[in-house]
């Protein structure tokens, strides 16, 4: 999961809005029960909407809401209208559980969506295998939760799957010699390990494989032992912060080497603290506004009329779990749980905006990356 | 090697001149100034709102005076000595008698304080600093050399100098270092001792500042929490090298910035522990040498 600042007025929305939320879930909750089989289907949505970390929730929710008002207008699922349960989770494991248990509880309730930490919907797995409640969720990463439970899917690639489509991509790209730098953490070392294995699979060879702090400001001294091997490019596994940096310091050190990064790169700030040093910079994301493909274009528009903003990746992945769900209800031509589980388990090949869609055994999404390009201060997909 | 070497100077200047700011003021009050790590953060964005065009100062949009360089490096060190002046009149002043241990905590919270207010003024992520333009690399012994390292050592080795000699040959600096080995002998000579204590702060922050500036430019950001490690480094230098102790603070900045580059370049996964190795030869210094690589054998009063 990406980390992002947040400013004082998205503070202040989080603040309305979870105050919104929270008398949504429970006005909610306490209809729970009343779901005949040609009422509404209702699908439970939690993330963590309130704290520090409540920007990716609120971001996945306005995908969830755009997926949900477009599939009404349309008559809903089989003519049933669709609704959201919401919960908030407060991003603390202990509240996973007891979410789910309150989905599960509610029998009109045919799937569930969102979650914004690993840690919780971990803790919320052993519950929903009880009743069968599948889940599609949309920002959780961790390898952890790959073939952790049959009703468990995820949208969003995991940073190993991403690090390896990376690693292959750039070995595609003619690049024999690589010099990876890595952020020292889950996230940094995953992703590294994951692109220097796919990269020497593929004939490629890592010349030296370096791990800095998340905040290290100094990177001369690792920059001159990664250019010492002399490689063709240099693979940055960190975020936006450090690899400015890093790229400025490869550049001052008088070398024009290529780079490349991973997610955890794409920000403006990426841009504004690297300048120059980051043009041409070669990056990946499940989803880009800015590099939209003809499939996303639609969807950018709607998102961007309904709520005056181009959408983030986790709106998109979201907006597409919820598509996701839709297909597989038809599909199935039922809420009945293990129908909707099953169906969700064969989709394949299903359009969404960030991409073909479709599960492997443990749940994880099969799919191609979106790769973006620097071009004068703005990503931009990269030219193939 | 030459490389690694250059660099670590370079990142010791800077150390070193922070360290000497810690040193001078734990000369004269006998503590530990943390908030010096945010005036360092001060000094580099007084330098970076003077030097641009357009800013933004809490959240709104300003038009900055677009200085040249060298005046805004000017204006960067005077907002220093101010943040250090008012840090010293409003938190410190009052507890000149209390125990030291008051002061600490003071400081502690003085430090936060300006933390918060450095968000608050200028956000909670980096803000970029333009590169100063001062020519291309060039190479020297098979060495790449960054103009900007060789300015930041010389700078700082001026510095240092020009304060030291300050302390050492003139009127105020005598009165600095009386006030320093005995606060009640030195007030009944008439020396106005609460003058020469602000008077160290200012000078020391004047220090910090400068630290800040030249950290900003070498690593391009400004950021509000952006002092913290290099304070606590700093203050690592300063103990290294004898606390109280200018040349020592310098000296001793200068062992960190080197065993830190030293350590990233070749100590397996040396880059991920260099502030473990750091820290670690402070712990070796100090067990062989318990007053420091230039400090003397400090007698505690009972």
């Amino acid at each position: 999961m990406i980390r992002r600042t947040t400013t004082a007025a998205s503070l202040a929305a989080v603040a309305a809005l979870s105050l919104t939320l929270a008398a949504c879930s429970s006005s909610a909750s306490s209809d729970s029960g009343s779901g005949d089989a040609e009422g509404e289907i209702a699908l439970g949505y939690t993330a963590t909407l309130t704290g520090d970390f409540a920007s990716y929730g609120l971001e996945m929710r306005e995908g969830v809401d755009l997926a949900v008002e477009e599939l009404n207008d349309e008559g809903g699922i089989d003519g049933r209208q669709v609704k959201i349960v919401s919960a908030d989770d407060e991003g603390s494991p202990a509240n996973g559980p007891v979410v789910a248990q309150q989905f599960c509880d509610d029998t009109a309730i045919a799937a569930v969506l969102g979650y914004s930490f690993s840690s919780v919907a971990l803790s919320a797995l052993p519950v929903y295998d009880s009743c069968g409640l599948p889940i599609v969720a949309s920002a959780v990463t961790s390898p952890e939760l790959t073939g952790a439970s049959d009703v468990f899917f995820r949208d969003v690639f995991t940073d190993a799957y991403q690090g390896a489509e990376m690693g292959a991509h750039v070995a595609d790209g003619g690049v024999e010699k690589v010099a990876v730098l890595y952020q020292q953490d889950d996230y940094g070392q995953g992703v590294s390990e994951a692109f220097s294995t796919a990269f020497e699979e593929a004939g490629g060879e890592v010349t030296s494989s370096q791990a800095y702090q998340l905040g290290a400001v100094d990177f001369g001294t690792i920059v001159n032992t990664a250019l010492a091997d002399e490689p063709d490019a240099i693979f940055i596994g960190g975020f936006y912060t450090e690899a400015a940096k890093i790229a400025t310091q490869l550049r001052t050190s008088g070398s024009d080497l290529p780079i490349y990064g991973t997610d955890g790169a794409v920000s403006p700030d990426l841009v504004s603290l690297g300048g120059d040093a980051v043009e041409g910079m070669t990056v990946y994301s499940a989803f880009s506004a800015a590099a939209g493909t003809d499939a996303s274009s639609a969807f950018i528009d709607a998102f961007t009329a309904k709520f005056d903003k181009e959408p983030s990746s986790w709106a998109a992945l979201a907006y597409d779990a919820t598509m996701v769900v839709a297909e597989a209800i038809t599909e199935a031509g039922s809420t009945d749980r293990a129908a909707v589980a099953e169906a969700l388990a064969s989709i394949e090949g299903f359009g969404g905006v960030t991409g073909d869609i479709t599960f492997d055994d443990g749940g994880d999404r099969l799919g191609e990356l979106i790769f973006l390009q620097v071009d004068g201060g703005e990503f931009v997909a990269a030219a193939e | 090697m030459t490389q690694v070497l250059i660099n670590g100077l370079a990142v010791g200047g800077i150390y070193g001149l922070l360290a000497v700011s810690f040193s001078v003021v734990y000369g004269v009050l006998g503590m530990v100034n943390f908030a010096f790590g945010e005036v360092f953060m001060f000094g580099a964005f007084g330098a970076l709102v003077a030097a641009a065009a357009n800013t933004q100062i809490a959240g709104a949009d300003f038009a900055g005076p677009a200085l040249p360089q060298w005046a805004a490096i000017g204006v960067g060190l005077v907002v220093g000595a101010v943040v250090g002046l008012l840090v010293e009149r409003i938190a410190y002043k009052p507890l000149r008698n209390a125990p030291i241990l008051s002061m600490l905590i003071t400081a502690i919270a003085v430090s936060m304080l300006l933390r918060a207010v450095g968000t608050f003024l200028f956000g909670a992520s980096q803000s970029p600093v333009p590169a100063p333009d001062l020519g291309e690399a060039f190479e020297v012994l098979g060495a790449r050399i960054q103009p900007i390292d060789i300015v930041i050592f010389s700078v700082a080795i001026v510095a240092t100098g020009a304060f030291w000699a300050l302390v050492k040959f003139t009127p105020i600096g005598r009165a600095i270092r009386a006030t320093a080995q005995d606060r009640d002998a030195a007030r009944l000579m008439g020396i106005g001792v609460d003058k020469v204590i602000s008077t160290t702060f200012v000078l020391g922050s004047v220090m910090a500042a400068l630290a800040g500036i030249l950290y900003s430019q070498k690593y391009g950001f400004a950021a509000a929490g952006m002092g913290f490690i290099p304070g606590l480094k700093a203050l690592v230098a300063a103990v290294l090298g004898g606390i109280g102790s200018i040349p020592g603070a310098f000296v001793g900045g200068l062992v960190i910035g080197l065993t830190e580059e030293l350590a990233a370049a070749y100590v397996p996964e040396g880059a991920a522990y260099r502030d473990v190795i750091a820290f670690g030869v402070l712990v070796l210094i100090l067990w062989l040498r318990p007053q420091g690589i230039l400090g003397r054998r400090e007698v505690q009063k009972v």
